[in-house]
């Protein structure tokens, strides 16, 4: 039986993002499919080896804290989400073009990140699967 | 399965308190060192756990033997191993 694939290009670098992508990569894994993240826009940022503090959208602003406590509770952040399903083995790649864009190489990025691929190389491993625009 | 394996006792992956996707991802975790016909004893208390293991054993092979309810939200699933 072929594998069941699932393609995630994580794009918005906000806070809130970060969830669903830690939620669907850990059920997708577990569920046997392969799984493969293609990080761009201002998400590179999130996965650079000094973990900055993700800003948060505007217009959800009032919303922040009672997001945060509710994630508090449940004892799970995004980050330890993605390394889960890191071991149950999900593959993520950084945008070549914000990669550059933003002058961070290989050596800048946290361990999660298994290399900097280009659109082409997304688009040819996403073939034919279930693609998911975060 | 035959008596033989009816004996090997169930691992137990109790998730009680943890949220989706969780208890999913430690039970896909904790199945891989089990071997194959091995059971397991899946116990989940997240309100999505009932449909997330169905979804999960119908995508993965996996067997469900049982799912009794519980307390609350509480779910205790048996599920044989199939790799």
């Amino acid at each position: 039986m072929a594998k069941n694939r699932l393609s995630i290009i994580i794009f918005s670098g906000t806070l809130d993002k970060f969830i669903p992508l830690g939620a669907l990569a850990i059920a997708g894994t577990a569920m046997g499919m392969e799984v493969n993240v293609f990080v761009t826009g201002f998400a590179v940022l999130a996965f650079r080896k000094s973990h900055m503090e993700l800003p948060f959208p505007s217009d959800f602003e009032n919303l922040k804290d009672l997001l945060l406590k509710g994630m508090e509770k449940n004892n799970i952040s995004w980050r330890e989400m993605l390394e889960h399903a890191k071991v149950l083995g999900m593959k993520v790649y950084a945008c070549s073009m914000m990669s550059a864009a933003l002058d961070l190489t290989e050596k800048d990025y946290d361990p999660i990140i298994d290399g900097i691929s280009g659109a082409a190389s997304f688009l040819a491993d996403a073939a034919g699967s279930q693609t998911i625009f975060i | 399965m035959d008596a033989r394996e009816d004996q090997k006792e169930s691992k137990v992956v109790d998730c009680r308190g943890q949220v989706c996707p969780m208890p999913i991802g430690n039970l896909a975790m904790a199945c891989r060192n089990v071997a194959n016909g091995g059971m397991v004893v899946f116990i989940a208390s997240d309100l999505g756990a009932c449909s997330d293991v169905k979804a999960w054993a119908r995508m993965t092979g996996n067997k469900i033997v049982s799912i009794e309810e519980g307390k609350g939200n509480e779910i205790t699933v048996t599920i044989q191993v199939i790799k």
